[in-house]
């Protein structure tokens, strides 16, 4: 069974990553930080860098941004998850984010942390034994805090300062796992909903009511010993957002669907690294900007 | 890259304004003639709209806005609204403060994010507000009496570039 824990190990670098895609341009589709192996305790590391090439509008249709505006998202995030039982878990998620616009007329940077993300987890479908048509099956609900700057209370130029979407949010979701041989595949579905709040304005009290969204993954990969390609597509929708009080009206919904190749290699039975391709701009989205991002994943594991 | 305002709302006022040769007042007030090529095609609005370009019925009071400078995402821009009684003056004066102290909100037309300035009486009847980090976009830019939901409120376009 050790060759199918070093499988789940490389499979979970792909559900760490996922996060990376989400989070690009403030969807609220956070996906967890899970232990998805057979380890006590895991630590990853994982520094992205995307690049906004356009604006998706609300018709769907999208815009290349001119070849002298150049904005960029960096995030260092960290999550960490281990057991408080043997099928139960929890994790924590912490994102710090450097984001930079420049422009002909002005250029703007900002460094700041992201929304933080405590999770619970269970092991719904535990992998006792293997079974050629059962999977693994995790479920989980989360919570994130609004600790990054959000865009309504931003005060920079491009609005750069702006580093979560400003909303306490819970998550539930499950995700599910199966290998055949070398080959594997997983599949994660989510849904959120942002609590609302009032924006205290000059023009009086403003409430911001956003609808739930939802965001799925579906992931496959194979393996040649300790490497592993995979590839992955994000399907995320949030509700749109319902303003009250000094303005009452409804937003657009957001939907984007970004694409990730990965490609994963276990140093040693305990740390496996992984680097990731994710573009937004394959499949249509709307009412988003589009990035394309490269990032790095560093992984530790403790046995049970 | 366009070096224009675009304010939906307001030009086909502006365009009857021209008829009455105020026009160039607003041409001395910013930097850029108003509206498009196409707005000034607009130019048979009632003698009513060229009177009161923006109205407030229960508060029997007519408004005109007034932009300094571009309104661009990396820059600050700043707009006046001047206020007046209806039948009783007009956008040269004499002008009046509103009983309830008027506010502006920038609404993004995609998201309804909404985004709040203060408006700053500068004289009886004259306020004036500073816009600044509004992304690029189209904007419902709302005038209202108040912050009450129920508040008396005028809406117009505005695009930022």
């Amino acid at each position: 069974m050790w060759w199918l824990n070093k499988l789940f190990c490389l499979v979970a670098l792909g559900v760490s990553s996922l996060s990376m895609g989400a989070a690009c341009c403030g969807t609220g589709g956070l996906f967890p930080s899970l232990i998805t192996g057979d380890d006590r305790r895991q630590l990853t590391a994982t520094a992205s860098v995307g690049s906004i090439v356009g604006d998706a509008l609300t018709d769907g249709t999208w815009e290349r941004r001119s070849a002298g505006d150049s904005e960029s998202r960096s995030t260092l995030r960290i999550d960490y998850a281990s057991l408080l039982s043997d099928r139960w878990q929890w994790g924590l998620s912490l994102p710090v984010v450097t984001r930079s616009r420049s422009r002909p007329s002005a250029s703007a940077s900002a460094l700041g942390f992201g929304d933080v993300q405590v999770t619970l987890g269970f092991e719904a479908l535990p992998q006792w034994s293997y079974s050629p048509w059962r999977p693994k099956g995790t479920v989980f609900v989360a919570l994130t805090a609004p600790t990054g700057r959000s865009p309504f209370d931003s005060q920079t130029t491009y609005k750069v300062d702006a580093m979560g979407r400003g909303y306490w949010t819970v998550t539930v979701g499950g995700l599910l796992q199966k290998t055949w041989g070398n080959w594997d595949a997983m599949l994660l579905l989510e849904a959120h909903r942002p609590f609302p709040r009032t924006l205290s304005t000059p023009a009086g009290s403003i409430g911001m009511s956003p609808d739930p969204g939802v965001s799925s993954a579906l992931g496959v990969g194979r393996s040649w010993g300790d490497f592993r390609l995979g590839a992955l597509i994000t399907a995320s929708v949030e509700g749109p957002l319902r303003t009250s009080g000094a303005i009452v009206g409804v937003g657009s919904k957001v939907v984007s669907f970004p694409a990730t190749l990965q490609l994963s290699y276990m140093l040693s039975d305990l740390w496996s690294l992984s680097g990731l391709y994710t573009d937004a701009t394959w499949f249509g989205s709307s009412n988003l900007p589009l990035a394309r991002t490269v990032g790095v994943t560093l992984q530790t594991r403790w046995d049970r | 890259m366009r070096n224009r305002i675009i304010v939906l709302g307001i030009a086909v006022v502006l365009g009857a304004c021209s008829k009455e040769r105020v026009g160039s007042r607003e041409i001395m007030d910013i930097e850029v003639p108003w509206g498009s090529q196409e707005d000034t095609e607009t130019q048979d609005t009632t003698q009513t709209e060229a009177v009161c370009p923006l109205e407030f019925p229960e508060a029997g009071l007519c408004a005109k806005v007034k932009w300094t400078g571009f309104l661009l995402e990396e820059t600050k821009s700043e707009f006046t609204v001047v206020f007046w009684e209806q039948g009783k003056g007009s956008e040269t004066g004499p002008f009046v403060d509103p009983v309830i102290l008027p506010t502006t909100v920038f609404e993004m037309k995609c998201c309804h994010t909404p985004t709040a300035f203060a408006l700053v009486r500068q004289a009886q009847g004259v306020y004036r507000a500073e816009v600044s980090g509004l992304p690029a976009g189209e904007y419902f830019h709302h005038i209202r009496l108040g912050n009450k939901a129920n508040s008396e409120a005028v809406t117009s376009d505005v695009v930022v570039e």
